[in-house]
């Protein structure tokens, strides 16, 4: 253990202290600063500091099961290490005496046994677990259908879980998505994932946070129920919900990552569905904010949000289907709109007559969009645009003109070099993103005095260094960074709100010293 | 300019610009709560910190005087260590003893600049070495059985970050 304290008086000639005698907090402040690699190292060096590692890992370290490296995979007998593999972790479970606070069960994809499954959840779902388990997240594929009464049984029990996660595997649509037995009934959950999973009931008055990956219309599904009990919240109830995220599963049919809207699934947009959905958005007057990427938004359906969920801050829409005059004339009652995303829009999107007082972030993808109706947007400070060729004159005069003082973030998801001549005139601009650019792209690059900061997204299969000679030309330069999807990932725009991406940055220091550094970042830090 | 007069744990009494001194949260609070004016001859007493840490800690809040307040970041993930002034790091070239009863002291006179950086510089200190030669750079006696040292072999495997 620790070795003697030595409290007494450190007045004259004080012996030299000892890094054991800080206090635990001093010593939990200083694991902040290391990576979970230097603290395993930490742990193995002493008794003391393995306990110390062990009750401050408890909060900072999952305790993951079923997870090992591909290689693995490859081995003739993988289910022999399997089977071996959740003999260990029951065995574990029995004599770790690091009491984690966060449990990932992932059993996806390998050839587990149920029995063997059974054997590792008995002995976590048991009173001393299901009390420390703040965030568990459990992916046991088909199987959470044999475990359904076990899990929601336990799930009431949990005292302090804060967020669940139930993941199956996406690519199987065609199986099984929604469980009866399954039941999500807790006092203190506040985030619930259900990726292609559905529960029959979710009852949690603390739950804030929803995020559901789902081929089902699950805003149709509850909102007949919502119908059918006149008002009531009889299985799931949201009433409470301030985030709401519904994704499509990746579908196969899309190779040049872009959304194709079959007409199928604009009719059922349109036509059936609508009046559920709309009952649906009814029930969430607490929304702060929607991500909609799951069908296509109808112009009665956005209006239902717009009118119901007033509070929004922050809105993603998958795609737009306008029927009539310009759908986004709804949007000027989102009177606290801050952030705003358009994937897709059926027709011309204009912001004419839109009134977003609050609005400073405006994402928006390839689409046809008009152009000038953009310098509406007073308080836009953020703009991510896709460059239409035809267009490059109109996106011009509008960042030359009406934005050029306001805008301090412009990401140009295209390499349209004709665009970069008005750059200049951005007097506030901080941060440039490109993105699909070659090597090229640095020599057309006009002078920025004023960034601070450049993101390049080289294009796919494009080699790309990063242009070292450019900061001469940016004299405010502090950081460039290079980002590359890790994987070509098929829905590019879900893979821009909330994908992970490799970053090679390259910070200019004072002295314009040049520090390499790799990084795994959400591309929501960008702001 | 308006001083206090702070009095070391050896008896040593430093007279420091208020302004100065309250960069200590402790101090600051102290100061408030008891009604202390500044141009009282009253002496506010640290018995936690000898003359020589006062010494160091009333040099890094000079030069730090003017910095803006630090923002508490609820980043759970790893922080940055690479940050630290050029500066601090000379200040902070030092033994491990002054370098740990400077740390105790930040912690005690609550001032979070100090604190933050002397915490940083112990963290590089771990970074990237093996556990013997942690143990190396602390003093620190291998006390675990081979049997044990396995166990906590193992126990890491389980866990992962996120």
């Amino acid at each position: 253990m620790s070795r003697p304290r030595r409290k007494c008086a450190r007045y004259s000639s004080p012996p030299k202290l000892h890094i054991n005698e800080l206090p635990q907090e001093i010593m939990y402040t200083i694991f902040d600063y290391l990576c979970i690699y230097s603290l395993r190292d930490v742990s193995l060096t002493c008794r003391y500091w393995e306990r110390l590692i062990s009750e401050y890992g408890a909060a900072r370290f999952t305790l993951r099961i079923g997870e090992w490296s591909d290689e693995d995979t490859w081995y003739a007998d993988c289910s022999a290490r399997a089977k071996v593999h959740l003999t260990e972790a029951a065995k574990m479970l029995d004599w770790t005496k690091r009491r984690y606070s966060k449990v990932n069960i992932d059993l996806l994809g390998k050839p587990f046994e149920t029995h063997q499954m059974n054997l590792v959840l008995s002995k976590l779902l048991v009173p001393s677990w299901l009390e420390q388990l703040v965030v568990l997240r459990v992916g046991l594929g088909k199987h959470l259908q044999t475990f359904a009464v076990k899990i929601s049984k336990a799930v009431v029990k949990m005292g302090c879980l804060q967020e669940l996660h139930l993941v199956h595997p996406a690519n199987g649509s065609k199986c099984l998505h929604s469980f009866k037995e399954l039941k999500v009934v807790n006092r203190s959950l506040h985030k619930l994932v259900l990726h292609v999973s559905l529960p029959e009931v979710i009852d949690c008055p603390n739950l804030r946070v929803l995020d559901i990956v789902s081929s089902l219309d699950v805003e149709t599904i509850v909102g007949k129920q919502y119908i059918e009990h006149g008002g009531e919240e009889p299985y799931w109830k949201l009433k409470q919900l301030e985030e709401l995220m519904i994704w499509h599963p990746d579908d196969d049919d899309d190779d040049d990552g872009r959304m194709i809207f079959s007409s199928r699934l604009l009719e059922q947009a349109t036509s059936i569905g609508s009046i559920e959905k709309i009952e649906f958005y009814r029930h969430l007057k607490q929304l702060k904010k929607l991500y909609y990427h799951a069908s296509i938004a109808s112009s009665e359906v956005l209006q239902a949000i717009c009118e119901s969920c007033v509070q929004l801050k922050d809105l993603h829409l998958m795609y737009l289907a306008s029927i009539g005059p310009n759908p986004l004339r709804h949007l000027s009652n989102l009177n606290m709109l801050q952030q705003l995303s358009i994937c897709c829009s059926a027709d011309i999107l204009s912001f004419t007559g839109v009134r977003l007082p609050r609005l400073e972030r405006l994402l928006l993808y390839d689409m046809k969009i008009d152009w000038p109706s953009l310098a509406e947007l007073t308080s836009i400070k953020w703009l991510k645009i896709t460059p239409d060729p035809s267009k490059v004159d109109q996106i011009c005069d509008l960042l030359a003109g009406q934005l050029s003082s306001q805008l301090n973030f412009l990401w140009l998801a295209m390499d349209y070099v004709d665009v970069y001549a008005c750059l200049p005139k951005l007097s506030a601009l901080k941060t440039l993103v490109v993105e699909n650019v070659n090597q090229q792209f640095s020599k057309y690059l006009p002078r920025l005095p004023q960034l601070r900061r450049l993101v390049i997204f080289p294009g796919y299969m494009s080699k790309m260094t990063l242009p070292l000679r450019l900061p001469k030309r940016m004299v405010k330069l502090e950081l460039m960074e290079l980002g590359f999807y890790e994987i070509f990932i098929r829905d590019i725009s879900k893979c821009m709100m909330e994908g992970d991406y490799a970053r090679l940055s390259l910070h200019f220091r004072e002295q314009r010293s040049i520090l390499l550094k790799y990084s795994y970042r959400n591309v929501s830090s960008l702001r | 300019m308006p001083t206090i007069k702070l009095q070391s744990s050896d008896g040593e009494i430093f007279d420091t610009d208020v302004q100065i001194a309250k960069c200590s949260g402790t101090i600051k609070t102290m100061l408030e709560d008891l009604g202390m004016d500044e141009g009282d001859d009253e002496v506010v007493p640290l018995p936690n910190v000898n003359s020589a840490i006062l010494r160091k800690v009333l040099q890094w809040a000079t030069f730090h005087k003017d910095d803006p307040i630090p923002v508490e970041d609820d980043d759970s993930k790893e922080k940055r260590t690479d940050d630290i002034s050029s500066w601090d790091a000379d200040f902070l070239k030092v033994d491990q003893g002054t370098l740990f009863e400077l740390i105790l002291a930040a912690n005690y006179l609550d001032i979070k600049g100090l604190l933050d950086v002397t915490c940083k510089t112990v963290a590089n200190m771990i970074k990237g070495k093996t556990p013997e030669e942690i143990r190396k750079t602390f003093n620190i006696k291998n006390d675990f059985t081979p049997a044990e040292e396995e166990q906590v072999r193992k126990e890491n495997e389980w866990c992962e970050e996120k």
